[in-house]
């Protein structure tokens, strides 16, 4: 403990007593022993993983040949992928997938915060209500969907029967539907989520800039547009960056519920990825396919974060 | 005091862990052909269906070869973390597998054993080497890397009080056409005739059905296959099968013997590994009996191929050090222990089995109650059906995944048979031309 000695009737400077140091070797030491187990974690699991993907690209290798059996192929991967149709198709998909899902699933959640923002009766039990289906297993999910958007007894459907559409989509069965379908789901089962953020940053806005553009004569349109959008244009690019790297690897739901059909029509990058490496066993046309995702989903992520700048309010 | 580890030291403790695990590794092993042998086995049949018997009564032959059984799920997943237990060192010593492209699979990676020889010096298993005519068994350059387990004849499953309620009699030399008519009569008041027709292509074509002769160039273009999807794409319209819709919105592909066993779909092809689906009561309630009927010829009088197979291909690894205690078990299995694996619907492979035993096996204790059992010995146990099998590996997991999504869209109705006929042809000879 530290303690200080003199008094007025001595006027000597007070003296500090000297905290008792650990040796220097234990002190250099010390954090990484707190950081490590994680540390090791994210070697092990997250970078060990990316940085062999990275180099099984530049690999033919059948994974049943052993580790001897991986051969070098330079960018041959690459352009056989370039070549290939399936790949541009199941890009397509995955753009449309992201493309339509993620602005939805934003619009949607901001719409949600907003709501949700207002004194409402029964606010608190409403909020965890809408965050629900993130929490819930991408499975039961699926089986709930399953239910709904069935052709013949689907709740969906049936109530299109009732409002007089004879012949309402086929959903999931549907080559044309089923893409929107997953992508109706995937909203669904995220705006909740990006409405809880949505909410958290909306609570931070400083309310003066409102009172004051209130007591200019702002409606409520022109306070949300030139108060509220750019204050949270940082949370927006945010949950857009963690959305489209979520969506680009979206793989549970198609793989549950449509299996990348009917035909293909579902099958985006993700699934193509697992059906080269799982299923055809070619890992290092697989690993290929997982770099150029990787690569557009960063691209994606520098074009927003360069987007933002200087838009937002506070930055 | 502080206390440091030196560097030195810590690759000492590292080194002596090391040792130690090795040690202990070694330990474990219960080689040693004097000694006593564990066995370990992968299979895909859940341990309480017929492998914990079939080992329990191998041991007791055998009381120097023990096994251990580890059941894998035979789906995409389960294959590959086979597949990579294999490679990467587990101690595995029989694998069996279930479709032809996971078997070609490890013969091309050179895991399995060449049994080429050991079959052919077997005075009862050389019916499965190189050259028996029939062909019961799958070659990979005139090689055997695996013996079958079970021979699996398709018959139609029907629901006899759906029969019975119609007044139907099914004629014994019955053909598609007459499926298809009694197909009709049976739908109706939420119930489907059948789930889908007969494969014409098959039926009719054979063995390597998909591959011209050669196998150098895939055969979509021939006209069985454009009648196969024609009779199902009628069948489906006119509501006699199931549409396509429905099988893929119920996930009825995966779980055919819902629609069967709850009593929507009268008539259901199939093979007798699902007898374990219809005696399992508790999971799948029912109050009506299933009477099996032989496949329906696609002319009448014509000689055809049953759309069965023989399967469950029972395999030793290259890196087992037991390949005489494997055969040995692989010996029983095929032959005087293969009446274990029957009450779970694995008919044995080899011919000459007790009818009345299988019979009373195959049924279980509920036999009476669950089905014709005349039909069950006459159409089944009994039947003669010639199964195909196919000898051309080239490309055949690649055209699988084409074929599957193909298939798909033409009973979706989203291309034409034309269509389905031309893609497929040129997606498969490409995939043929550059795995050969």
């Amino acid at each position: 403990m530290q303690t200080l000695v003199g008094s007025a009737r001595s006027p000597v400077p007070p003296v500090v007593r000297e905290k008792k140091r650990r040796p220097a070797g234990v002190r250099s030491w010390l954090p990484w022993l707190f950081i490590g187990p994680n540390l090791v974690g994210l070697i092990a699991f997250t970078l060990g993983p990316m940085l062999a993907g990275l180099g099984i690209a530049f690999t033919r290798w059948n994974v049943l040949s052993g580790l001897g059996g991986i051969e070098w192929v330079g960018l041959d991967n690459f352009a056989e992928l370039f070549a290939d149709p399936k790949f541009w198709k199941a890009l397509g998909r995955t753009v449309f997938f992201a493309g339509l899902g993620v602005p939805l699933s934003i619009a949607f959640g901001l719409l949600l915060a907003l709501a949700l923002n207002r004194p409402l009766v029964g606010r608190a039990a409403l909020r965890v209500v809408f965050f629900v289906p993130s929490m819930v297993n991408t499975v039961a999910i699926g089986m709930v969907w399953l239910l709904v958007l069935n052709p013949s007894a689907g709740l969906l459907n049936q109530a299109l029967r009732f409002l007089g559409l004879s012949e309402p989509p086929t959903w999931l069965v549907s080559e044309d539907w089923a893409l929107p379908a997953l992508v109706l789901i995937q909203v669904w089962a995220g705006m909740g989520y990006q409405a809880v953020i949505y909410l958290a940053a909306l609570q931070e806005l400083p309310q003066d800039l409102h009172e004051a553009a209130m007591i200019d004569g702002a409606g409520a349109w022109r306070r949300f547009r030139a108060i509220t959008w750019p204050s949270l244009m940082p949370t927006t690019v945010f949950l857009a960056i963690t959305s489209f790297i979520g969506t680009s690897q979206g793989f549970g739901l198609i793989a549950f519920l449509t299996g990348g059909g009917p035909g293909e029509s579902t099958t985006v990058l993700a699934y193509y990825m697992y059906q080269s490496g799982f299923q055809a066993y070619k890992f290092g046309y697989a690993a290929a396919i997982g770099v150029v995702t990787f690569a557009a989903v960063l691209l994606l992520t520098l074009l927003l974060w360069r987007f933002q700048k200087g838009r937002g309010l506070y930055t | 005091m502080t206390r440091t580890i030196s560097r030195r030291r810590l690759l000492a403790g590292a080194a002596g862990l090391g040792s130690a695990a090795l040690l202990a590794a070694c330990g474990k092993d219960e080689s040693g052909d004097a000694g006593t042998v564990t066995l370990n086995v992968w299979g895909g049949v859940p341990a309480e269906n017929g492998p914990d018997a079939l080992f329990a009564a191998f041991t007791a032959k055998h009381p120097n070869i023990k096994v251990k059984y580890t059941r894998f799920v035979n789906d995409d997943q389960g294959n590959l973390k086979l597949d990579t237990a294999l490679q990467g060192g587990i101690d595995i010593d029989v694998v069996v597998s279930y479709a032809r492209s996971a078997l070609a699979k490890r013969v091309e990676a050179g895991l399995l054993t060449d049994l080429t020889d050991r079959l052919a010096g077997d005075s009862v298993l050389k019916v499965f080497a190189p050259g028996a005519n029939p062909a019961s068994n799958y070659f990979f350059d005139g090689k055997a890397y695996s013996a079958p387990a079970s021979r699996s004849v398709e018959t139609v499953l029907a629901n006899k009080s759906l029969l019975d309620k119609a007044g139907v009699t099914v004629p014994t030399d019955w053909t598609t056409a007459d499926f298809r008519a009694i197909a009709k009569q049976l739908s109706g008041n939420g119930v489907y005739g059948s789930l889908i027709p007969p494969d014409l292509a098959r039926q009719q074509l054979g063995p390597d059905f998909t591959y011209k002769p050669g196998g150098r160039e895939s055969n979509f273009d021939h006209p069985a296959f454009r009648e196969n999807f024609q009779l199902r794409l009628d069948m489906m319209a006119e509501k006699s099968a199931v549409p396509m819709t429905e099988i893929v919105a119920q996930k009825w592909d995966a779980f055919a013997q819902t629609p069967f066993l709850t009593g929507k779909v009268a008539m259901w092809i199939s093979q007798p590994f699902v007898m374990r689906y219809i005696k399992d009561t508790k999971e799948y309630p029912h109050d009506f009996k299933t009477v099996l009927l032989p496949m329906p010829a696609p002319q009448k009088g014509a000689q055809f191929w049953n759309t069965g197979a023989y399967g469950d291909n029972v395999a030793i690894t290259k890196k087992s050090k037991h390949q005489d205690a494997a055969f040995t078990l692989l010996q029983f299995w095929l032959g005087e222990g293969a009446a274990h694996m029957v009450p779970g619907g694995r008919l044995p492979s080899l011919p000459g089995g007790d009818t009345a035993k299988l019979a009373v096996d195959l049924g279980g204790p509920d036999a009476a109650k669950l089905f014709d059992e005349q039909s069950l010995v006459t159409n089944l146990l009994t039947s003669d059906a010639r199964i195909p099998v196919d000898a051309i590996q080239t490309a055949h997991a690649e055209i699988s995944t084409i074929m599957n999504g193909l298939n798909q869209r033409v009973l979706l109705g989203n291309i034409s048979i034309d269509q389905w006929a031309r893609t497929a042809k040129e997606q498969c000879d490409a995939a043929i031309k550059k795995a050969a």
